[in-house]
């Protein structure tokens, strides 16, 4: 029998067969050289199992955890009529894999979703709504409801991911839905419902395709941020690709994003603020349209360009129909 | 999406964290040599899994981190080599091992006997290192490395059968007490 060369290494490690084995051990046993080869291989190998454990710094596990990011807490208005339907259970999320806290996540408590630094606005609807006195004073409040803040969005690889890992990629007819006094027509995946998705969404002032494109369909409509004035709609493409499209009632505070590049994207000019995981900001009318997805792709940039154009306009007779937008929402909404 | 037995509970974020990120490291850490590239590429690949934890499938969870890890080190380190190709020219030997083998502070990092393994494992190439570090610190079987780094089963036998002449060699360069220590064993023990 020849000398064993590689087949020590495998002799060491036991990844011999029984037979092979003992016919090795034989060969071992009349060969000066190849003996001294095993021994020495051995010794490499003890050398490296004996090799102290390593463990990780604890900082190193809370940055893992808070990869997750941290879903909102509970709903804070309940009982208020203008109060939106809770948000996904934490069990929903969970099928995801996405953990409910945790050492770092405490950081993003609040922010699991993308959302700019807006006022709180919601008391001045209700304060207004109560006072509407005559004409003149409803158009100076809806020109005062009409008012949208500035929207500067958050750029954080860890919010993004924890977006995209909440975000409900499977058919929603499935899944429980929490949302049981929704009064959108929630799409169950097939088409027409997935178009009743869109009329409901186009009808208050919300941006958003009139058609999918092909294969697209939406998949969950949330609503989040502190309070719940941030719209979230998961979308998901033929091909398998989930986005997560925010929208925000606002307008796109461009001087926080002089750095950011530009790109065009479904013959769209679109702030990217990152590219893995890709996110892009635009301004549409009254709202600010943020796309977060794992990566750029060409069925993510035909959704992107389906949105409808327009930009912000801040004249007298649009910040009025804001205005009653603004009211009539806020009275529509579940 | 796929489909997963009822009873399976997927599981959640900070479980994955809590029970994989040990292992992830220690084997980052053979990989790269050093703390700070072990961090890296450990926090890598905890988001190329959160990203892609939709697709998982019960049961291959520790197979799946260390293809991951290995694969993410691989690349990294190919990509370095390049670089260093282009930019070492003759002070290329000084930095063969990819890291900062001189720096003071990895000598306080663990003990004399391990940093001599340690920057034994750091001057083999990086895909003897993957392959050797993977069955004698992950215990992983020649099967699982070889569907781990993509490669046949006689290439996993002849990269180890080669890593661990080489490391034979640094060895009794740097530190002959840890092959000492294990060459008292008789050759001709029966392996368990």
């Amino acid at each position: 029998m020849s000398h064993l060369g590689s087949r020590i290494s495998a002799l060491v490690d036991g990844q011999l067969s029984v037979p092979e084995t003992e016919k090795a051990l034989a060969h071992v046993a009349v060969c000066p050289g190849c003996a001294a080869e095993l021994a020495a291989s051995r010794a490499a190998r003890r050398a490296l199992t004996s090799a102290d454990e390593v463990t990780p710094n604890p900082d190193l596990t809370a940055r893992l955890l808070s990869l997750a990011g941290s879903p909102p807490d509970a709903d804070p208005f309940a009982g208020d009529p203008f109060a939106p339907p809770a948000r996904q259970t934490r069990d929903e999320l969970a099928s995801y894999g996405v953990a409910s806290g945790g050492l770092g996540s405490r950081g993003w408590r609040g922010s699991g979703s993308l959302r700019g630094d807006v006022g709180h606005r919601r008391s001045s609807v209700r304060i207004a709504a109560g006072s509407m006195a005559g004409l003149g004073a409803v158009a100076a409040m809806l020109f005062v409801l009409g008012e949208r803040p500035d929207v500067v969005p958050t750029v954080h690889p860890g919010v993004d991911l924890g977006l995209l890992g909440q975000a409900t990629t499977e058919d929603p007819a499935a899944a429980d839905r929490v949302v049981d006094t929704s009064s959108w027509p929630v799409a169950d995946g097939s088409t027409d419902a997935s178009h009743q998705t869109l009329a409901w969404l186009r009808a208050h002032a919300w941006t958003f395709p009139a058609e999918l494109p092909d294969g697209w369909t939406v998949t969950a409509v949330r609503w989040s941020g502190d309070d719940s004035r941030v719209l979230e709609v998961d979308v998901t493409g033929a091909d398998g690709t989930s986005l997560v499209v925010t929208e925000q009632q606002g307008r796109l505070e461009t001087g926080a994003l002089a750095g950011a590049p530009t790109s065009e994207v479904g013959g769209r000019q679109v702030y990217v603020l990152s590219f893995e995981p890709w996110h892009v900001v635009w301004q549409a009318e009254g709202t600010v349209v943020q796309v977060v997805g794992s990566q750029s792709s060409g069925s993510a940039e035909t959704l992107v360009g389906a949105f409808p154009d327009g930009a912000f306009d801040d004249g007298v007779p649009a910040r009025i129909t804001r205005g009653w937008d603004t009211v009539t929402g806020a009275l529509e909404r579940p | 999406m796929t489909t997963q037995p009822a009873a399976w509970q997927a599981p959640s974020w900070e479980e994955i964290v809590r029970d994989h990120s040990a292992r992830v490291y220690r084997l980052a850490y053979r990989l790269t040599g050093n703390k700070h590239d072990a961090e890296d590429l450990t926090q890598e690949t905890f988001v190329r899994v959160f990203r892609s934890l939709h697709s998982y499938t019960p049961g291959t969870f520790e197979g799946w981190l260390h293809r991951i890890t290995t694969n993410l080190f691989l690349d990294q380190a190919r990509r370095r080599q390049r670089i260093r190709m282009d930019a070492m020219g003759e002070d290329s030997e000084r930095y063969a091992s990819g890291d900062q083998l001189g720096a003071p502070e990895r000598a306080f990092e663990h003990g004399n006997l391990d940093l001599d393994v340690q920057r034994a494992l750091d001057q083999l190439p990086p895909e003897y290192r993957a392959a050797v570090v993977l069955c004698d610190i992950e215990g992983l079987s020649y099967e699982e490395i070889a569907v781990t780094l993509g490669i046949k089963l006689g290439t996993v036998r002849s990269r180890i059968h080669r890593a661990r002449a080489r490391l034979r060699v640094s060895l009794e360069h740097r530190a002959p007490a840890a092959l000492a220590t294990a060459a008292d064993e008789s050759p001709l023990t029966v392996l368990g």
